[in-house]
């Protein structure tokens, strides 16, 4: 029998004996129940905290095994690598490790990626694993690399994945208040792509609910009955009915004008990276998972022309690597054998920019 | 819109301050009003129009009958036939139709009349009861002044009882409405502590056992002799605390608005016969069907067969009220018997057996006899009926080789509901009898019993009927 009905037992022979036949003022009543139940909901997030209790989701899958890496020796170099579906399918955390370690690079890497995972997952996991990295002794003599994904719809889209999933299990899991409030201030950053209607309403129910703990008993599980996984999630080869149209379109954008709208990144999302990451981040590194579709080429370049720090668009040599349909999933996803062109390629330029330490 | 789901407590805590925050109590009641039809068309927006016609039908008779009191005999009648009606259409028209085909087919005549597809009205039972109750009062000269429209609209509208009762009659609910409403210590506690207590029914123990019970029992030849009885005595669990819970959070939503509505369970698993058990199972239909069922066709005052009969009628009507189908109608009848079969043994030896030993044999063969008799009450026919009866009697089961095993969850919640709570016998801290930590601690218990709700939250058993 699980611990709900028991703690239900319990809670209705304690709510049982409470009297009732009394005379208390109308304000002073309302003002010792609101304090209980502020106290209670406090004791219950504490309590969560305390038993490690997550959300049976890939974020959670991804942050147990971040945890599993930092309680090993971090290596001079740490590499944090965030990102969608496109990382997740396109980035071998391991291989990319044992690459930079032939070439003479001694790196641990946190391949933080999750497929469909919004901005507001993603950032919960920069929270937690810079909190587990923050305790660790003598993590500032480390150099931390943050690897940040660029991707036309992530970065022009603050809600990107999450008007699509705003009423799923896996959005109950996350929206915290906190995290709640920043999605509502990216709302108000609405332009034409914004097309989340309806959203202010869901941001305010979720918040609530997270805030107050409703059906935590049940949305969350011990740590230890989460399979871990890292961010990486190679697909065996291409989708049944996917038609390859080969690599020329991705190509011709290398050539063609570079653009790319940045606006809500730079108000928004480095903000709070620099937030959380404050003085531990040592190096930014932006890097743009390859795709058949030209915009994305033709954004990633755009990205890359207007920031000062190591950009990776990738370019026509890679694409060539990867003209072959097994080395795709679909459209703008890597399959496995994809992935370990990539992975090499990533791993060359990282060494190349120095942005990672021998 | 349930009880247990994030939206309701959204929308009750929007109505609950607007309520108080109003002085005037027709304001009030307007309000009230307003919220009720609002949670009444919250799913399907007709529904909202069947509710106004029961209360215009309801309302407009007992008008009519002030006017014009030499008739009021056959406005009454008018009256009854024109709410029965909606309840026969909405309700039974199906199964008065499934029932004529097959029996003609039996006949060896093969029609085939055509097919309605209405939907049930949720809580159409309960709020024409209700109607029907303020109707009958009315003609009997109970109700000393005419409510106004908006009185009498929310006597049958009331959203906390609106759905799945308790029925409540409008000689209680009705000076209820004139009388002051302070919002004060005691009433925040009642509220809360029924409303938490019919919370943790529901969610932590009826939501939880219903998985138990549903796959067993919609496919009973699939599992063995064992799986069968444990389902069958976790139903006898689930239907009390889903109905319990319900009635129980109803009582405590309207002690909020400061209505005070009739308990509607006592403990009726603790009943040492069926007669003890319908005082205490749904009080509110148990005694509704005896003041404008039981008495009006002769009650006691009748020679004694006429009394057998007369309560066996009674109940098999109220199995029918439960639902459109023949399962409903074997369950009354069971209960009618039983009743009537007791009433007999009462004035016979049985009566003087020593009281303990009396006690002890009649809740064995009581909770045994409810527990059966839920068989073909839950059962989607009399085939999965005789599936069941088979297999918790014979131990056979058609072809059954799938297992559920034993869970606890369906026998400890009961016997600390049963046995614990409201124990007068048992110690109790005198540092809770304090005001102020009994406030503090509701509202601590409420932060606690959040974390417990499901999300995706279950229907309740009763809305069915």
């Amino acid at each position: 029998m699980s611990l709900a009905p028991l703690a239900g037992m319990a809670l209705l022979l304690l709510v049982g004996s409470l009297p009732t036949r009394f005379d208390t003022a109308r304000w002073r009543s309302l003002a010792l129940i609101l304090g209980g139940f502020i106290l209670g909901a406090i004791g219950v997030r504490w309590a969560i905290a305390r038993l490690d209790l997550l959300a049976p989701t890939d974020i959670s899958r991804v942050a147990l095994a971040s945890d599993r890496i930092a309680a090993k020796r971090m290596r001079q170099t740490i590499l944090v690598i965030d990102g969608g579906s496109h990382t997740s399918r396109g980035v071998d955390g391991a291989l990319l490790k044992k690459e930079l370690e032939r070439l003479g690079h001694d790196v641990t890497v946190f391949q933080l990626s999750v497929k469909g995972a919004n901005h507001f997952e993603r950032r919960l996991l920069h929270e937690r694993l810079r909190n587990v990295l923050e305790s660790l002794p003598g993590i500032e003599k480390h150099r931390i690399v943050l690897m940040l994904e660029v991707e036309a719809g992530y970065d022009t889209y603050p809600l990107y994945q999450l008007d699509e999933n705003a009423n799923t299990d896996r959005a109950y899991a996350y929206l915290s208040p906190q995290v709640a409030y920043d999605a509502w201030r990216s709302i108000r950053l609405r332009d034409g792509v914004f097309k989340g209607e309806g959203l202010e309403k869901a941001l305010l129910s979720h918040a609530a609910i997270n805030g107050l703990n409703v059906g935590a008993s049940v949305r969350l599980v011990d740590a230890s009955e989460i399979k871990r996984g890292a961010g990486y999630s190679p697909a065996s080869g291409a989708k049944k009915r996917f038609k390859f149209p080969g690599v020329g379109e991705a190509k011709k954008a290398f050539q063609g004008p570079a653009g790319a709208d940045v606006r809500w990144l730079k108000s928004a999302r480095d903000g709070w990276l620099r937030r959380q990451w404050a003085a531990l981040e040592d190096q930014r590194v932006y890097f743009a998972p390859p795709s058949l579709a030209g915009n994305y080429t033709t954004h990633a370049r755009g990205f890359c022309s207007r920031t000062k720090a190591p950009c990776f668009p990738g370019d026509a040599a890679l694409l060539a690597r990867l003209d072959q349909r097994h080395r795709w999933r679909d459209k703008g996803h890597l399959s496995e054998a994809g992935a370990k062109i990539y992975t090499r390629y990533l791993a060359g330029e990282l060494a190349r920019s120095k942005a990672v330490w021998k | 819109m349930l009880f247990n789901s994030s939206t309701f407590v959204a929308f009750f805590a929007v109505v609950c301050a607007a309520y108080w925050s109003v002085r005037r109590a027709a304001w009030r009641h307007a309000l009230l009003l307003v919220a009720s039809f609002f949670f009444y068309g919250f799913s399907d927006y007709r529904l909202a129009f069947l509710l106004a016609y029961v209360i215009v039908v309801a309302h407009g008779t007992v008008l009519l009958m002030r006017h014009a009191p030499e008739q009021k005999k056959t406005l009454l009648t008018v009256g009854l036939v024109l709410e029965l009606g909606q309840l026969a259409v909405f309700k039974y028209s199906t199964f008065a139709l499934d029932s004529l085909r097959g029996g003609l087919a039996l006949l060896g005549l093969h029609v085939s009349p055509p097919a309605f597809h209405l939907l049930l009205p949720v809580g159409i039972s309960f709020f024409t009861f209700q109607a029907i109750s303020y109707m009958v009062d009315a003609y009997r000269g109970r109700i000393e002044a005419v409510p106004s429209w908006l009185s009498a609209a929310l006597y049958v509208a009331f959203f906390p009882q609106l759905l799945a009762g308790p029925i409540v009659r409008a000689t209680h609910f009705l000076p209820q409405l004139t009388a002051e409403k302070r919002l004060d210590g005691r009433m925040l506690m009642t509220g809360l502590k029924l409303a938490l207590i019919g919370l943790i029914y529901k969610a932590v123990f009826a939501d939880r056992i219903g998985p138990l019970v549903d796959p067993v029992l919609n496919a009973p030849a699939k599992y063995d002799a064992a799986s069968l009885r444990f389902a069958v005595l976790a139903y006898y669990a689930q239907i009390y605390f889903d109905f319990a819970g319900y009635s129980t959070m109803a009582i405590g939503i309207s002690r909020l608005f400061g209505f005070r509505i009739p308990r509607n369970f006592d403990h009726p698993y603790r009943s040492a016969s069926v007669t003890e058990f319908w005082r205490c199972w749904h009080i509110a239909l148990s005694t509704w069907l005896r003041d404008y069922l039981y008495i009006p066709l002769g009650g006691n005052r009748v020679g004694k067969l006429k009394q057998y009969r007369n309560l066996f009628l009674t109940m098999l009507l109220g199995g029918l009220w439960h639902g459109a189908s023949w399962n409903f109608v074997l369950w009354g009848a069971l209960h009618g018997g039983a009743l009537a079969l007791h009433k007999r043994l009462t004035e016979s030896a049985w009566s003087r057996l020593p009281e303990k030993a009396r006690w002890v044999l009649g809740l064995v063969a009581t909770q045994l006899f409810v527990l059966v008799c839920w068989i073909p009450f839950r059962a989607s026919s009399f085939s999965d009926t005789w599936t069941v009866l088979r297999g918790v009697f014979a131990g056979t089961s058609a072809s059954g080789v799938e297992h559920v095993p034993f869970d606890w969850i369906v026998v400890l919640p009961l016997l600390v509901d049963h046995v614990l709570l409201e124990n007068k016998r048992l110690p109790s801290l005198p540092w809770l009898r304090h005001a102020a930590v009994a406030l503090v601690l509701v509202g601590l218990f409420w932060a606690i019993a959040l974390p417990l709700l499901r999300l995706d939250v279950q229907s309740f058993i009763y809305f069915q009927f």
